[in-house]
């Protein structure tokens, strides 16, 4: 069985950062830990958009600022919302 | 007017005390506001002990508590030392032990981190901003509030300081890895400002978003701008939450936006259009660090035709030395960092100390008011760089027949990573502590693509039977444990040897020549580990 959109998120953000996956959680916010500055959030939005294959709008990645934004977006982006 | 860092907050309170200070996301302050409580707060620090002259530790995030704290212990005749909000342990001890700072003003989240290290070195208390305070620690500690309500109970004399007295005293990078205290005392902080101020043009009607960490020089000079000027500032933390920041530049009309190369990298290899609709209000772009390619100034220039945009070469030991408008002197000069500011003479020298003519290429040598005086508890260092009052930088360049500075690089080995900038040497001292990594050898290499300035990659000798399979991932949380994210290497490479000299120093260029080799055929290093 494939693993979940949560899984694949988490994944991909303990990579990116650099995080131990006990530090992720959907309350996690950009900024909240040293490695979530801009060059990790312009990282993450590539990284994210790479794992799930899909560009976001513009309009859109600007509203990204927690794992949960993110996890809502892509689920919405994959018609799974 | 404005003799002392403090005037610019309480000369400006008592002139306009109703106009707009200071704004972060979750407040807003005026001058007579901001002054008034940096007042209260100064009373209550003495009240707690605070005697003229003693260093105060400020972590704190950009915002306005940060502005309190500074403003505060300075018109309580202390000295402010703004230390990065993300500082590790390790660093604030070594900055603690140098200073020897006794009070530590921050929030409740950074000292959950830092206490271990307050509780060590006995300091005398720690003052939190915010509302929850930690409880289980030997260290004294107070909410702001608490010290406030001891100095009105018990109302001290405001000593006021005098130009020549220190202000502040910023951390920098140090040859040995450990950090080192610059001295600046109010005048060269002064010059400094008069000479932006004149070159930039602020006035009272200007507004700044300021993203770049108010406890570095880069940043907290801006809001210093604005506020000689009666302008106002919106702090952000950085770009992470780009989408508040951009807003913020829309909703408050921001006039000025001083950044790095690599935020507006960034800003425009994402989200140039988005930026440029909300930048409508902008005037002026700063910016400062490192040199900025000049294909990316080209791209800026043509995204924001009517933005001026600057660029200057300081130091924090001398800041703001050179200025230019690279709107105004074309782009021929996009690769200049300018010329020497109002009062700053720069000088290029040779191995031999001698004045090099125009074209030649040497040491960059600074000397005027902004210079600092040199480094707290560190004579050595302090002669071996400023010598005759003059600041020998460890920058190399040259300047052209009409005085316009190029920089070419540096002697020394700072790393320069979108203006924060590390010594390998720190790097290098963490990464031989993880198993498995027998030696190692830190560089900067321009090479991310979209990326302007240095990206930290590491050379290492790896045993397999002392450390297993090398797990890059595994390795970058032990730096990240330790160390600052900025001076944790992207990309590590597992090579034969580390090249070093006879005297034992590591031979970084050669390091660098390697790694290329290796990623011959790989012109760029992915952003993505």
């Amino acid at each position: 069985m494939s693993d979940s959109i949560d899984d694949r998120m988490k994944r991909v953000f303990c990579e990116v950062l650099h995080i131990s996956p006990d530090i992720y959680s959907e309350e996690l916010s950009a900024g909240d830990i040293q490695e979530w500055d801009s060059l990790g959030h312009v990282n993450l939005l590539q990284a994210v958009e790479d794992e799930f294959n899909i560009a976001f709008d513009v309009t859109d990645a600007l509203e990204l600022e927690s794992v949960k934004d993110f996890l809502l977006l892509v689920k919405r982006y994959l018609g799974e919302e | 007017m404005f003799d002392l860092v403090t005037d610019i907050l309480h000369e400006r309170a008592r002139v306009s005390p109703l106009r707009r200070a200071i704004v972060d996301s979750k407040q807003e302050v005026t001058y007579g506001e901001l002054s008034s409580a940096v007042i209260d707060l100064a009373h209550g620090l003495r009240g707690h002990g605070l005697s003229t002259g003693d260093r105060c530790i400020c972590v704190l995030p950009n915002g306005v508590d940060f502005f309190l704290a500074h403003f505060a212990v300075m018109t309580a005749a202390g000295v402010s030392v703004p230390c990065d909000y993300n500082v590790s342990a390790r660093n604030l001890e070594a900055i603690l032990i140098d200073s020897g700072a006794e009070f530590l003003l921050t929030t409740s989240s950074a000292f959950t981190r830092l206490a271990v290290v307050a509780e060590q070195l006995k300091i005398k208390a720690v003052i939190i901003f915010g509302e929850h305070r930690l409880n289980n620690t030997d260290v004294p500690v107070y909410l702001v509030p608490e010290v406030v309500e001891t100095g009105k109970k018990e109302p001290s004399q405001l000593e006021k300081a005098v130009p020549n007295d220190l202000a502040k005293i910023m951390y920098t990078t140090g040859s040995t890895g450990l950090p080192k205290g610059v001295m600046l005392r109010h005048c060269n902080v002064m010059a400094a400002l008069k000479n932006i101020v004149n070159f930039v043009g602020y006035t009272q009607d200007d507004s700044e978003l300021v993203i770049l960490p108010v406890s570095h020089n880069f940043g907290l000079g801006h809001v210093y701008c604005n506020m000689m000027c009666g302008g106002f500032v919106y702090l952000e933390n950085g770009l992470s939450r780009i989408g508040r920041v951009l807003n913020a530049l829309e909703k408050y009309r921001i006039t000025g936006f001083p950044g790095t190369p690599l935020g507006y990298g960034m800003l425009l290899e994402r989200f140039a259009n988005v930026f440029a609709d909300k930048a409508k209000s902008l005037k002026f772009i700063v910016i400062d660090s490192a040199p900025m390619p000049p294909e990316r100034t080209r791209q800026l220039q043509d995204l924001l035709p009517h933005v001026n945009i600057m660029v200057y070469y300081g130091l924090t030991e001398a800041s703001r030395s050179a200025f230019i408008s690279l709107t105004n002197s074309g782009p021929d000069y996009y690769s200049s960092v300018g010329q020497p500011m109002s009062n700053v003479v720069i000088n290029i020298i040779n191995e031999e100390g001698k004045a090099l003519p125009p074209g030649r290429i040497g040491e960059i040598v600074i000397s005027g008011p902004t210079v600092t005086s040199g480094y707290w508890n560190k004579p050595d260092e302090t002669a071996a760089t400023i010598r005759e009052g003059k600041m020998h930088t460890g920058d190399l360049g040259w300047l052209d027949h009409n005085g316009y500075l190029f920089v070419t690089g540096r002697i020394k080995d700072v790393i320069n990573v979108g203006g924060m900038k590390l010594n390998p040497y720190e790097t290098e001292e963490v990464l031989v502590k993880y198993p498995g990594i027998c030696d190692a050898g830190v560089v900067g290499i321009h090479a991310i693509e979209g990326i302007a300035g240095e990206a930290v990659v590491a050379g290492i000798v790896f045993d397999e039977k002392l450390g297993g399979n090398f797990n890059e991932n595994d390795c970058m949380r032990f730096c990240l444990a330790q160390l600052e994210k900025f001076k944790v290497p992207i990309k590590f490479f597992i090579i034969d040897g580390i090249p070093r000299s006879d005297s034992g120093k590591i031979k970084r260029h050669e390091i660098v020549v390697i790694i290329k080799k290796i990623l011959k055929g790989h012109n760029k290093i992915p952003l993505k580990p």
